[in-house]
C-alpha cells in the first residue's frame, strides 16, 4: 500500500538553527505514528511543516502522490490534512458547538464552505450528536473560555475530526492535562476512526505507549530511530540522547 | 532658473527634509522594535522642539544652541513621561499602550495650540545660515545644507552607538529577539523608559533644529507623525538602515515629487505602503495559533 | 439559558425565543425617532441626522474593531470619498437620495478593495498604524486636491437631495426621514450579516485566526471581504452627512473625527452595534456642547476623554466581559489569548512567522 504521506529531505532553519537537518517520514494509510524526542528536537517544526504553518527550507511533501509543498495550510486542510495546536487553539468567545461547526463548515458535505438557508442548522445538529458521543455534549452552548483545559483539549480533538480528515496531526495532546484527565485523552484517541492516519507528537511515554504503533525518534532536527514502541525504547542511542546512560536492561 | 536647478534644489532639499525625518523615525522604529510601544504622540515631541525653536531664536548663535538644548531636554523628559503614563497598561496590550499615546497627543496637540496659537511659527536663525552657499558653480540654499551636514554627523554618531557599544548591542538584540528580554533578566520598564526618553531627545533636537524645514504649527504633529509611520512601514518595524532609505525615499517624495507630480505625493507614499506591504508578507508562512494580534 | 445563536426547535438545546426581545425594542425606538419631527425643532433634527451620519462610521468602526478584532483609525477615509462622491453626484445634478447613497457605498467600497488588499495582510499594532497613516493620507489628498475636492474650502452649496429623480427637494424633516430611513436599514443589514454563519466566521477569526486557517477557512479573503463592507458602510455615512449638511470640507475627515469616533466606539463598547451608535450621539452631542460652553477647547477635552477612557477599560479594547453572554461578548480568555499573541505581534507582523 502507498503512503498517504511522504516527506523526503525536510530542511528548515531559523536565522542560522537548523531545526530540522534532513528528515524523512513515512506515513502508511491508518498508521498510527508517534514522533518524540528531547525539547528543540524539531517535532513541532516538523508537524508545522507538514500541516502547513510554516514552509521548508528545502525537501518535498506528498499527500497521496500529490506535491503539497506549496499549498497554504486551509488549501491542505480542504485537501483532508487537520491538526490541533499545543495549547488548544479554539475560538474563545463561541460556545463548543460554534467551534464545532466552524470546524465542519468548510468540509461538510454536501456544498462545503457554501452558504445556504438551513445549513447552519443541519451542522448544529450533527454536530451535536458528534459532541454526544465525546460525552461533552451538555457544554454545546458553554462558550469555551469556561471550559477546563482537558475539555478544550476534547474539544479540539473534535473541532480537527469535524472536518473528516484523512491526515490528523495532533502536537503534544497531553500536555498541560491532569492525571484525572489524560484517561479520557487515550480513550478518545483510540477511538479514532481507523481510517483516519494519526502523527503524534508527543512527550508524554505513557500515551505514546497506549496508543502509538510506530516512533520515529528525532534528536537535533534529524531522525535518530524509528520502529515499534518496544524497538524504540531498547534502542541505545535512543537511551542515552534520554538518559545519556546506556540502559541497564530495562525496557519502556 | 535652468533645468537643472528646477530639480537639484528640490532634490537638495529632499535629502535635509529626508535626514530631518530620518532623526525623527529612527527613534519611534526603535522604541517600537524594542519595546512593542507604537508612540502615536511622537510627532507631537518634534512639535514640541519646534516651538522651543520658533519661541527662543532671535538670530543669535546662543539663542540657537538654547533652543536646540531646550528642544532636546523637553523631548527626553516628555519620552520619559510617556514611559511612565504608558507603564500601568503594560497587562493590557501594546493596543491600549498605542491607543494611549494617540489620547495624549490629542491633548498635547491642544494645549500647544491654546499657548502658542493656531498659526505657523517660524524661528528665526543666524543671518549667515540663511545665505545661499555655493557649491561647483551652484547655489544652495544654506540653511538645508547646514543641517544636511549636522544630521549627516548626527546619523554617523547614532550608528556608531547602535553598532559598537554596548548599550547599542543589547538594544539590537531586543529588536531581533524580544525573548531576550526575559532571559538576560533586563526591567522592561527601563527598556521601554530608556528608549522613549532617547527617542524624545533626537524628536525634539529634530524640531529645534528642523523648524526652518518643518515648522511650528498646529499641524506639524499630525504631518510629522504620518510621514514617520510612512517610513517605518517602508523601512521595516525595528530597522533602523530600513528608516534610513525610507526616510530619504520620503524626503524625495515630499520635495522633488512635489515639483515634478504635483498633488501626488499622498498617492505615492501610500502606494509605496502598499507595495512594501504585499511584498514582505508574501515571504512570511502562515499564522501563530492563538491568532497573532 | 441558551446562546443567541441556537434557534432552531427540535432539540432543547437548540431552541430560542422566537423573536428576540430586543427587535422589538428596536423596531419601537425607529417608530420613536421618525415621530419626532412633530416634537422637537428643525435645528434639532438636523443635529440628529448628523449624529446618525457619524454612528453609521462609528458602526463600520466597531465591525472592524469589535467583530473583525482589527482596530482602526482610518475608516474617514471611506467615509471621505463616500461624502466627496455624493457632494460631486449632487453638483453634477444627481440628486436623487438613493442613488447617491448606492454610488458612494460603490465608491467607497471600489476604494476599501484597493487599499485593503495590502492592509488586510497586517494585525494588531501595525493595521493600527497602517490605518492611520490611510486615514492622514486621504485628509491630505482631500486638502490638496483642490480641482475635485474643493481643497481647504471643500465644497459648498450642494443642491438639496430628493427621493425620486426628477422630484421636489425635501424638506428639513423630509431630509431627516431619508436619513432615518437610511441608517435604519443599513443598521438592519450589518446586524443580519453579523449574526449570520459568516458573522461567526468572522468572529472565529477574531479569536484564533491560526485554528480558522487550519480548519480551511479562507481568512484573508473573509477580512477583505469586511474591511469592504465596512468602507461601504462608512461610504453610505459620508453620503448621508452631505445630504444633511449640503456642505463638505477637509475638516469633517480630519484626524479629529477619527478620534471622535473611535472614542464612541470604546465608550460604547465595540462588539456592540447599537452601542457604537449611542457611543457617537454621546460623543457629538458632548463636543456640540463644548463648543458651545468653551469653545476652542474641544479638542482638548476629546484629548482628555480619550485617555481616560482608555485608562478605564478593564480588558483593553475587548470591552467589559459579562459572564454567561454566549457569543456576542468575549471573555477574558479570548482576550488573554490575544494579549498573548499580541506580544508577539510587531516582531511576527516583521519576520513572518519564524517562530
Amino acid at each position: 500500500m502507498s503512503a498517504l504521506l511522504s516527506a523526503s529531505r525536510l530542511h528548515r532553519r531559523f536565522g542560522h538553527l537548523w531545526a530540522l537537518a534532513g528528515v524523512d517520514l513515512e506515513l502508511a494509510p491508518g498508521a498510527r505514528h508517534a514522533v518524540i524526542g528531547p525539547n528543540g528536537a524539531g517535532k513541532t517544526t516538523l508537524l508545522n511543516l507538514i500541516a502547513g504553518t510554516v514552509r521548508p527550507s528545502s525537501g518535498r511533501i506528498l499527500l497521496d502522490g500529490d506535491d503539497i509543498t506549496a499549498t497554504s495550510a486551509a488549501r491542505r486542510s480542504r485537501l483532508g490534512i487537520a491538526r490541533t495546536f499545543q495549547t488548544p487553539a479554539l475560538c474563545a468567545s463561541l460556545s463548543a458547538l460554534d467551534n464545532l461547526i466552524l470546524g465542519a463548515w468548510r468540509h461538510a458535505r454536501p456544498t462545503a464552505g457554501q452558504w445556504r438557508p438551513g445549513r447552519y442548522r443541519r451542522l448544529a445538529v450533527r454536530c451535536l450528536r458528534q459532541l454526544d458521543r465525546l460525552g461533552i455534549g451538555h457544554l454545546a452552548d458553554h462558550p469555551v473560555h469556561t471550559l477546563s483545559h482537558g475539555q478544550r483539549r476534547l474539544l479540539e480533538i473534535a473541532v480537527a475530526l469535524a472536518a473528516h480528515p484523512r491526515l490528523l496531526l495532533l502536537d503534544e495532546p497531553a500536555a498541560g492535562l491532569s492525571d484525572s484527565d489524560l484517561p479520557h485523552l487515550v480513550t478518545c484517541l483510540r477511538r479514532l476512526p481507523a481510517a483516519v492516519t494519526v502523527l503524534l507528537v508527543e512527550h508524554d511515554q505513557a500515551l505514546v505507549a497506549a496508543v502509538a504503533e510506530v516512533v520515529t525518534v528525532l534528536h537535533h532536527g534529524q531522525r535518530l530511530a524509528s520502529g515499534t514502541p518496544e524497538q524504540v525504547a531498547t534502542d541505545p542511542a535512543v537511551a542515552e540522547v534520554y538518559l545519556g546512560t546506556p540502559p541497564a536492561g530495562e525496557g519502556r | 532658473m535652468g533645468p537643472v536647478e528646477t530639480y537639484l534644489i528640490p532634490a537638495v532639499n529632499g535629502v535635509a527634509y529626508g535626514l530631518l525625518l530620518f532623526v525623527v523615525a529612527a527613534g519611534l522604529t526603535l522604541a517600537f522594535g524594542a519595546a512593542g510601544v507604537l508612540n502615536l504622540a511622537h510627532g507631537t515631541l518634534y512639535a514640541v522642539g519646534a516651538y522651543a525653536a520658533a519661541v527662543l531664536t532671535d538670530g543669535s548663535w546662543l539663542a540657537l544652541a538654547a533652543a536646540v538644548a531646550a528642544g532636546t531636554t523637553l523631548g527626553a523628559a516628555a519620552g520619559a513621561g510617556l514611559a511612565v503614563a504608558v507603564a500601568p497598561l503594560a497587562s493590557r496590550g501594546h493596543l491600549s499602550q498605542a491607543l494611549l499615546t494617540f489620547g495624549i497627543a490629542l491633548v498635547a496637540g491642544a494645549l500647544l495650540v491654546l499657548a502658542f496659537g493656531a498659526d505657523d511659527l517660524r524661528p528665526v536663525v543666524p543671518p549667515v545660515l540663511d545665505q545661499p552657499v555655493s557649491l561647483a558653480g551652484r547655489a544652495y540654499p544654506g540653511y538645508r545644507m547646514a543641517f544636511i551636514a549636522v544630521a549627516a554627523v548626527l546619523a554617523v554618531a547614532g550608528w556608531a552607538v547602535l553598532t559598537r557599544t554596548r548599550a547599542g548591542a543589547r538594544l539590537r538584540a531586543m529588536v531581533d529577539d524580544p525573548d531576550m528580554l526575559a532571559a538576560v533578566g533586563t526591567n522592561p520598564r527601563a527598556v521601554l523608559a530608556a528608549v522613549l526618553a532617547a527617542g524624545g531627545a533626537a524628536a525634539g533636537f529634530a524640531g529645534a533644529l528642523g523648524a526652518p524645514i518643518i515648522g511650528a504649527g498646529p499641524r506639524t504633529a499630525e504631518m510629522v507623525l504620518l510621514l514617520s509611520l510612512v517610513i517605518v512601514v517602508l523601512g521595516g518595524l525595528g530597522s533602523v538602515p530600513g528608516a534610513f532609505v525610507a526616510a530619504i525615499f520620503v524626503g524625495q517624495v515630499q520635495s522633488l515629487g512635489v515639483v515634478l507630480l504635483p498633488g501626488l505625493a499622498p498617492y505615492l507614499l501610500f502606494a509605496a505602503m502598499a507595495v512594501v506591504l504585499l511584498g514582505r508578507h508574501r515571504r512570511s508562512s502562515g499564522v501563530l495559533p492563538g491568532g497573532h494580534r | 439559558m441558551t446562546a443567541p445563536t441556537l434557534r432552531w426547535a427540535g432539540d432543547d438545546r437548540l431552541s430560542g425565543p422566537p423573536v428576540p426581545p430586543w427587535a422589538v425594542a428596536a423596531a419601537a425606538a425607529v417608530l420613536l425617532a421618525a415621530g419626532l419631527p412633530w416634537l422637537v425643532e428643525p435645528y434639532t433634527l438636523t443635529t440628529l441626522a448628523r449624529i446618525m451620519a457619524l454612528g453609521l462610521l462609528a458602526v463600520s468602526v466597531a465591525v472592524l474593531t469589535g467583530h473583525a478584532g482589527m482596530p482602526t483609525l482610518g475608516q474617514v477615509a471611506p467615509y471621505a470619498v463616500g461624502a466627496y462622491t455624493t457632494a460631486l453626484l449632487a453638483k453634477a445634478g444627481h440628486t436623487t437620495g438613493p442613488v447617491q447613497l448606492l454610488v458612494a457605498a460603490g465608491a467607497a467600497g471600489l476604494f476599501s478593495v484597493l487599499v485593503g488588499i495590502p492592509l488586510v495582510r497586517t494585525r494588531g499594532v501595525v493595521f493600527l498604524m497602517v490605518t492611520l497613516a490611510v486615514g492622514e493620507l486621504a485628509a491630505v489628498g482631500a486638502d490638496q486636491w483642490r480641482a475635485v475636492t474643493g481643497g481647504t474650502d471643500g465644497l459648498a452649496g450642494i443642491p438639496a437631495v430628493t427621493l425620486t429623480t426628477g422630484g421636489d427637494a425635501l424638506t428639513v424633516t423630509g431630509r431627516y426621514w431619508f436619513v432615518l430611513g437610511a441608517t435604519a436599514a443599513a443598521l438592519a443589514l450589518v446586524w443580519w450579516w453579523l449574526r449570520s454563519p459568516m458573522g461567526m466566521v468572522l468572529r472565529g477569526i477574531r479569536d484564533n485566526e491560526a485554528r480558522m486557517h487550519a480548519s480551511g477557512h479562507h481568512v484573508a479573503g473573509v477580512l477583505l471581504a469586511t474591511y469592504v463592507g465596512a468602507g461601504a458602510l462608512a461610504g453610505v455615512g459620508g453620503s448621508l452627512l452631505v445630504a444633511t449638511q449640503r456642505y463638505v470640507s477637509p475638516a469633517d475627515v480630519s484626524f479629529h473625527i477619527s478620534a471622535l469616533v473611535l472614542l464612541a466606539v470604546i465608550v460604547g463598547g465595540a462588539h456592540s452595534m447599537i452601542g457604537a451608535f449611542v457611543g457617537a450621539a454621546l460623543v457629538v452631542t458632548v463636543r456640540d456642547w463644548a463648543a458651545a460652553t468653551v469653545p476652542g477647547h474641544g479638542p482638548l477635552l476629546l484629548g482628555a476623554v480619550f485617555i481616560a477612557a482608555v485608562y478605564a477599560l478593564p480588558n483593553g479594547l475587548a470591552g467589559a466581559w459579562r459572564p454567561g453572554s454566549g457569543a456576542w461578548r468575549p471573555g477574558s480568555g479570548a482576550h488573554r489569548l490575544r494579549r498573548a499573541a499580541g506580544r508577539l505581534a510587531p516582531w511576527s507582523a516583521r519576520r513572518g512567522q519564524d517562530r
